[in-house]
């Protein structure tokens, strides 16, 4: 009888394609044209499950594939599978693939490969529910034991697609390790015109062609950046700022947003070259990362992580026509989201500002001393500010010290206070801050909650056992001290990174008081805005036994030679032990040296002792912490802060910051990966302009003008990194980032960009942006909400159009006509 | 007994895994990255061979992958070629044919019938020459591409007749010769004229000398010599052809003198390894020329392989390398100016680059072999003023070019190269302090030391009664030092501070002694020394040799303050003393030597003296004197180690009470001795780290298992 049912369901697998292949392509042009009945084109395998405004979501119960009708207009179809134009060129194996809503990959114990499983060749036992709006999918592998629930509803004109945390169910044999829903949504041939948007640094599309180079096939990339530090350079990859993805198809267009579980996502895209046939685009949901596990001492095996990540899963499609179909109604969609979700609003005035951030002090490594390099003291740093606002009049300066604690750049974290008295101590910093306070200057201090040396000064400060972030393999993460390797098989400086709740409870909560006390306006936080780890606790079992023992074992050894030393060493021939003890006068040294070394030793051992008998602590590793949880506790400093200050200013901008300070620096203006992306475009810019203020790399750090360019097209405020004293000074320290920086050298060029950004283009600050586009071969257009125009002319050659014209390498802005 | 064995071993593991936590604190191998990703990789690289970072010097501007032209993608392209016209030629060798385009990309003319071309050349008149490679052959085009001549292999008794001539890369000079590679093949540059016949070899690679060839070549048969494998020269992999007559050449797989600038008699006029450093490298690594980056280390040492070069207008040459996919830029000098590239998938990054042209606007147009396509990169203002300046400075108009550094030094304070050129500028206005400063920061240690020559002259005519001063006072300070310490411990007996029979006195008697009758004190020591005696001289040498590197000048120093190791330079004091003590004992001891451990270690403490007497001032004295006087600084280097050579040498004779020969003799087996423990040492090391490496891989594998 199961046999007989199980052959019966092998036939059946095959006559379902066949009469969808019948039904549908006589019924339905293959062009995609305007489809007005979404019934009769699904044919009767779909039914509807329900229609929330304009979409209306149907089901196929044979294999759950999806298709989402937008009425508007004239109306299209979204199918989560394409139809395919001659089934009999393509395999099975790939047909399968192609008619699956779901792409489970696993892996099984051992942990190093992973297999793909999908709904088409796996059959999965599928139960269905209805649930409000929509259609709750219960997937089931037998096989492979693997099993998660899956709701897709409608909602606000949106398509919502989650996985309950609670559903997955998975055995140890075979484990998770990603999951791709709707993979295939709207994937598109190459006949159509269309790109796909990544969301690659700001944003970045790469086009529907016939052809393509090889390399330019496949995107993975997880958002965010990776939560694991890899060992391979090449594994690294460029800013996901944001957890969002598009795809273009004509004038229609959709645009994915990962709204739970953003933290642990790839975004995963192909162009139609590779095996598969398709331009597609999705949210790869990840369930266990790889990390390089020790095998022996220098050799690694890179294998999955045993535990899952864990966390609910969710994601909204929003299907965009006509105009909106394109990267800057994604953008928009986004923002509303940001808006409506996550409580950003817009800025209520313009405010605009050039940001200065003052390099004070770094040490380079010397002998026998490390070498204090001053390249702007306090008051240096206060006659800078002076001469901007009096001589210059420029009235609206925000200022960050950069470097301005104990022993200068991060040299002592992480110990930070008191400001360093080589540049002029606590009077300095006060006397930079009344000036600034009184001038309406916003005045930050850089700080890094990340970093903890592992040198003589800081050993004491933590415990590079237990307060030290470590990754999936245990294994503390450490990192170069700078990016930059001067050579190439240069040893790192050993940097720890602390733990989030060690830098907030012992350092952030103590420290962001005392340094509110000077005056200053807020902290801006190095990496807040760009990492995100997850902390694995390593098990100690605390000071207690083995450990004690050793330290005991050391301890007394040192003891002993100290003794052998002092009483045997400097034993006069025919004297005895006691006497030479007994001795007095001048020799009166050796007795009371004794006595202290005996004291130390027995000091030791009852600190020792005591701290064995106390209760181990289960959380002296500190307790697992996921990248959201990371972020939590990086987010409380950022309150700290805000309590003490007023404000937060945060280095980077990843989305999960974007809602708790209004103010980011370093935000990346250029996309990373080229040879996906074909062109940059201002998503994150169109996105968040007018919400939160931001500015890019520094000015006097530019290589080319095309990068001052881009700060105007892309709305940002001009910042600058300068000093008082050349910046020879830096050459041979591990600051030497900074090849331009005299103050002398740029003071004309702040003027300059002060005019233009703040006065002539400060009033777009707190505007939305409406639109972008091209409008000529490297000319661009950003247009605000007030109709302010603003073209910019990457080429050399002028640009004109009738109207208005830019020279080359220049740009121009034309005011709303009122 | 299942159940008790369980638990032991389950203990076992709670045990292991507590040696695996502790261990796991203290190994670096953690997972390690760059933090903050700086997606910009451009440097330039300093006289200490060390990257520093600078602006961008190119920008991306366009690629040419010919897919969306008539002619379809590129497949394994190995040859670009930039004729007069301003027109790029590419040998697309894996599609068998060769394309010319516009510099702008747009596609002109194929020739095709071709196999495996990997090589293009055009000459002024429009002349087309490609190396025919699959064909074996030279083919000769007129400017429309029509057939006007094919070479083959060329008949000569010096290209073995089992030799298949497989023409890879070659340039025509004006007098219409032909230069061309064959790859992989080491018989050089081959010669042909305009009709084809053989006209010899050019500049070969020659090998360095081995002793091991000497005697192959010396006793081995015609038979023998073919089974041997002999290192054989390496071949060039690349050359272009200047206007003015210079061959530059690449070669691939060399460890040195990768860069060649041929004149046209075939020598090498570029800064190159003189056969003195080539003997000197076992010495000191770095002694060879050397072009490019070494990546990694030790075994694992990946040397650079570049794959072309090209010279632009203003004589800047540009070299890529496949191995690392980085672009380097040099001077006229051989000098390197910039550094870009890397492979990896940003813009400005390249996956395997086979090739480089310059065009007259500074562009650089690279050839791709992994992404099939010609990379078009655009020059900053970084690196126009950097080339100009360049320009200016190798034709010797010193002034022009100074005022372009002095741009450069404002993009980019980290260009030592510019800060050199300055200094030579400021040297020439006879302004020698700041040209001092200046050549410090470009980090030039001979031209420092010419400055501070005329500014030492200068100092001493304006100053010459301060300089007779100070010589006096140098003078009283010789004589009066010895006086003085006897005059400070005479005021301790007086005032009661020091007693007669203290150790601190019998020290310095000692050591004052050593000094001037050697012989006879160490007789004494034998009867009467101390350990304070080996604590103080050894204290005192590390002390010496502290202050000796904090004050020895710049131009005199072989080891910058950022480089000192405390700890190595401590134990380079304290190993061959512990190692000649050991050895000096024992050896000693076999042949009947008297002297006990501490009266070895007290006496051959004392033979540090002259080294903690003379370092010290010497190194002072190293601020005042120039490169002229170079000689005068190692002779007295070399007398304070002859000195302390003899006094070793009677330290051996005397407290052992051997004769003069034995004396000797012993001398010399206790220097073997040294090195044998340096070997057992070394070895023990070895043998040991193996066994507890394993002991730790069983336990690591056991817990993270």
């Amino acid at each position: 009888m199961k046999l007989s049912l199980a052959r019966g369901w092998r036939f059946a697998r095959f006559l379902v394609p066949l009469v969808l292949i019948l039904t549908v392509l006589p019924i339905v042009p293959v062009t995609a044209a305007p489809a007005t009945d979404p019934a009769r084109e699904l044919g009767p395998q779909f039914e509807q499950v329900s229609k929330v405004e304009h979409l209306s979501l149907f089901l196929n119960k044979e294999n759950s594939q999806l298709a989402v009708f937008d009425d508007r207009e004239s109306g299209r179809l979204w199918r989560s599978s394409p139809i395919l134009e001659n089934p009999e060129a393509v395999s099975d194996s790939i047909k399968a693939r192609l008619n699956s809503v779901v792409i489970v990959e696993y892996t099984d114990k051992v942990r190093t490969q992973t297999r793909v499983a999908d709904i088409i060749s796996d059959q999965p036992t599928m139960k269905f529910d209805l649930i409000d709006g929509g259609i709750r999918v219960d997937y089931l592998f037998d096989e492979l034991n693997i099993g998660f629930t899956i709701d897709y509803w409608l909602e606000d004109d949106r398509l919502v697609v989650a996985v309950n945390e609670d559903s997955v169910r998975e055995t140890e044999e075979r484990l998770l390790v990603t999951l791709d829903i709707l993979p295939f949504l709207g994937a598109a041939t190459n006949e159509e015109k269309g790109y796909l948007f990544v969301p690659d640094g700001p944003g970045a599309i790469v086009h529907f062609r016939p052809e393509q180079p090889e390399y330019r096939h496949n995107f993975l990339a997880e958002v965010y950046g990776p939560a694991l530090f890899s060992f391979e350079p090449e594994q690294q990859q460029g800013p996901i700022p944001v957890p969002v993805f598009g795809l273009v198809r004509g004038d229609t267009a959709f645009t994915g947003i990962v709204t739970k579980g953003d933290m642990d996502v790839n975004i995963s895209a192909a162009l139609s070259y590779t095996a598969l046939g398709y331009n597609r685009i999705s949210g790869q949901f990840i369930f266990r990362r790889k990390a390089p596990f020790p095998l022996r001492r220098a050799s690694f095996v890179t294998r999955f992580e045993q535990e899952r990540v864990e966390g609910d899963r969710e994601l909204k499609y929003a299907f965009l026509r006509g105009y909106d179909a394109t990267y800057v109604g994604m953008a928009k969609t986004y923002r509303e989201y940001l808006m409506s979700e996550r409580g950003l609003t817009q800025l209520a005035e313009a405010n605009p500002f050039l940001h200065l951030r003052i390099f004070m002090a770094m040490q380079r490594q010397a002998f026998p001393r490390d070498q204090f390099i001053t390249m702007t003291t306090f008051d240096e740093a206060l006659g800078m500010l002076k001469t901007l606002k009096e001589e210059r009049n420029l009235d609206n300066l925000r200022v960050t010290l950069v470097g301005w604690s104990q022993d200068g750049y991060d040299w002592s974290l992480p110990k930070r206070l008191p400001p360093e008295g080589r540049l002029g101590g606590d009077d300095g910093l006060r006397a930079v801050s009344n000036y600034a306070n009184a001038n309406n200057i916003p005045i930050y201090l850089e700080d890094n909650y990340l970093f903890g040396f592992r040198n003589i000064d800081s050993f004491f400060r933590f415990n590079p056992l237990t307060d030290v972030i470590r990754g999936a393999n245990r294994l503390p993460i450490t990192t170069n001290y700078v990016g930059f390797k001067r050579k190439e098989d240069e040893p790192h400086t050993e940097v720890q990174l602390l733990r989030p709740e060690i830098a907030r409870d012992r350092y952030a909560a103590g420290d962001i008081a005392k340094m509110s006390d000077y005056g200053i306006s807020g902290v801006e936080f190095r990496f807040f805005g760009k990492v995100a780890l997850n902390h694995y606790p390593i098990l100690f079992s605390g000071r207690s036994g083995f450990t004690s023992g050793l330290r005991l074992i050391g301890l007394t050894a040192i003891i002993a030679l100290g003794l052998y030393i002092v009483l045997v060493g400097t034993r006069r021939p025919g004297e005895t032990l006691l006497g030479q003890l007994a001795s007095g006068g001048r020799a009166l040294w050796r007795p009371i040296v004794t006595a202290a070394l005996l004291i130390v030793l027995a000091g030791g051992y009852f600190m020792e002792i005591r701290s064995m008998q106390q209760p181990v602590d289960a959380d002296q590793g500190g307790t697992k912490l996921s990248r959201q949880d990371f972020v939590g506790v990086w987010k409380d400093i950022i309150d700290i802060s805000k309590q003490e200050t007023g404000t937060a200013v945060i280095q980077g901008a990843n989305a999960y910051m974007l809602d708790t300070a209004d103010f980011f620096t370093r935000v990346p203006l250029d996309r990373y990966n080229y040879v996906f992306s074909e062109e940059t475009v201002p998503f994150f810019p169109l996105a968040v302009h007018g919400l939160v203020r931001y500015t890019g790399d520094e000015s006097n750090l530019r290589s080319d003008r095309d990068e001052f360019l881009r700060a105007i097209e892309y709305g940002a405020l001009p910042t600058f990194e300068l000093t008082a004293n050349p910046s020879v000074l830096l050459t041979r320290t591990q600051y030497n980032r900074l090849y331009s920086s005299r103050f002398a050298d740029w003071e004309p060029q702040i003027v300059d960009e002060y005019e233009l950004f703040v006065r002539q283009l400060g009033y777009t600050v707190n505007l939305l942006m409406e639109d972008h586009r091209q409008i000529a071969d490297g000319v661009y257009e950003t247009v605000y909400e007030d109709g302010t125009r603003v073209i910019v002319n990457y080429k050399t050659r002028r640009y004109t159009d009738g109207e208005n014209a830019v020279e080359g390498q220049n740009y121009l802005i034309i005011p709303p006509r009122r | 007994m299942k159940k008790m064995f369980g638990r032991r071993g389950s203990r076992l593991k709670v045990l292991l895994a507590v040696l695996a936590a502790i261990w796991l604190v203290f190994t670096s191998a953690g997972t390690a990255s760059a933090l903050e990703l700086d997606p910009k990789l451009s440097y330039t690289i300093d006289p200490r061979k060390q990257r520093v970072p600078s602006p961008l010097p190119y920008i991306f501007e366009k690629e040419i992958n010919g897919i969306h032209l008539p002619t379809g993608a590129f497949k394994e392209p190995s040859d670009l070629f930039l004729d007069h016209e301003e027109n790029l030629w590419l040998a697309d060798t894996g599609n068998d044919r060769v394309l010319k385009f516009s510099r702008d990309g747009e596609y002109l003319m194929e020739i095709s019938n071709l196999s495996k071309p990997e090589g293009v050349y055009v000459d002024p008149d429009g002349n087309i020459f490609v190396a025919d490679t699959g064909n074996n052959r030279i083919l000769r085009l007129d400017p429309e591409g029509n057939f006007v001549d094919e070479f083959f292999k060329p008949e000569t008794t010096l290209i073995p007749i089992d030799h298949t001539f497989a023409p890879s890369k070659l340039v025509v000079d004006r007098s219409g010769r032909i230069y061309t590679l064959e790859a992989g093949s080491n018989l050089g540059i081959i010669v042909l004229d305009g009709e084809g016949n053989f006209r010899g070899f050019f500049g070969a690679t020659r090998l360095d000398f081995s002793l091991r060839r000497l005697v192959v070549s010396m006793f081995a048969t015609q038979e023998q010599r073919r089974k041997i494998f002999l290192p054989q020269p390496t071949p060039h992999s690349n050359l272009y052809l200047s206007e003015d007559g210079f061959l530059y050449t690449v070669v691939a797989t060399a460890v040195k003198d990768q860069l060649q600038k041929l004149s046209p008699v075939g020598v090498n006029v570029y800064p190159h390894s003189t056969s003195v450093a080539i003997y000197m490298r076992f010495f000191k690594e770095d002694s060879l020329k050397f072009y490019g980056e070494r990546e990694g280390a030790g075994r694992r040492t990946q040397f650079p392989r570049f794959s072309d070069v090209n010279v632009n207008d203003s004589g800047i040459i540009t070299v890529v390398d496949a191995n690392s996919a980085k672009v380097y830029q040099y001077d006229q000098d051989g000098e390197p100016l910039l550094a870009f590239g890397g492979r990896g998938v940003q813009q400005g990054q390249l996956g395997y680059p086979t090739s480089v042209v310059t065009d007259s606007e500074g562009q650089l147009f690279i050839l791709d072999a992994i992404r099939n396509n010609i990379q078009v990169y655009r020059p900053t203002l970084f690196a126009r003023l950097v080339h100009s300046a360049s320009k200016f400075y190798w034709d010797g108009r010193y002034d022009e070019a100074a005022n372009l550094w002095q741009q450069v030094l404002k993009l980019d304070a980290n260009m030592y190269l510019a800060h050199s050129a300055l200094g030579k500028a400021l040297y020439r206005q006879e302004r020698y302090q700041d040209a001092m400063v200046e050549y410090f920061r470009g980090y030039d240690k001979t031209e420092y030391a010419k400055a501070y020559s005329e500014a030492r002259y200068l100092w001493m005519r304006a100053n010459f009664g301060l300089f007779m001063l100070y010589l006096f006072l140098g003078i009283g300070a010789i004589i009066v030092i010895p006086r003085g310490t006897r005059r400070v411990f005479e005021f301790g007996f007086q005032r009661g501070i020091l007693k007669r029979e203290s150790t601190w006195y019998k020290i310095y008697r000692q050591a004052v002694g050593v000094l001037r009758d050697p012989m006879e004190t160490f007789w004494a020591l034998r009867e009467d020394s101390t350990w304070w005696t080996v604590w103080t001289m050894l204290g005192l040498a590390i002390l010496v040799r502290m202050l000796t590197l904090n004050v020895v000048s710049f131009h005199y120093s072989t080891i910058d303050p950022e480089d000192i190791n405390f700890v190595l330079e401590v134990s380079r004091i304290l190993v061959p003393f512990l190692v000649w003590v050991i050895a000096n004992y024992g050896v000693s001891a076999i042949f009947y030597g008297e002297g006990s451990p501490k009266v070895v270690a007290a006496t051959t403490a004392y033979c540090l003296q002259p080294y903690i007497i003379i370092a010290l001032p010497l190194a002072l004295i190293s601020n005042i004197l120039t490169s002229d006087e170079s000689a005068l600084y190692g002779f007295a280097q070399s007398f304070m180690y002859w000195w302390m050579g003899v006094l070793i040498y009677l330290q051996v004779k005397v407290v052992h009470d051997f004769e003069f020969k034995r004396a000797a003799g012993v001398s010399f087996l206790n220097i073997l001795g040294m090195v044998a423990i340096f070997g057992i040492s070394a070895l023990s090391y070895f043998m040991s780290s193996r066994v507890i490496r394993f002991l730790w891989e069983v336990i690591y594998e056991v817990v993270t298992r």
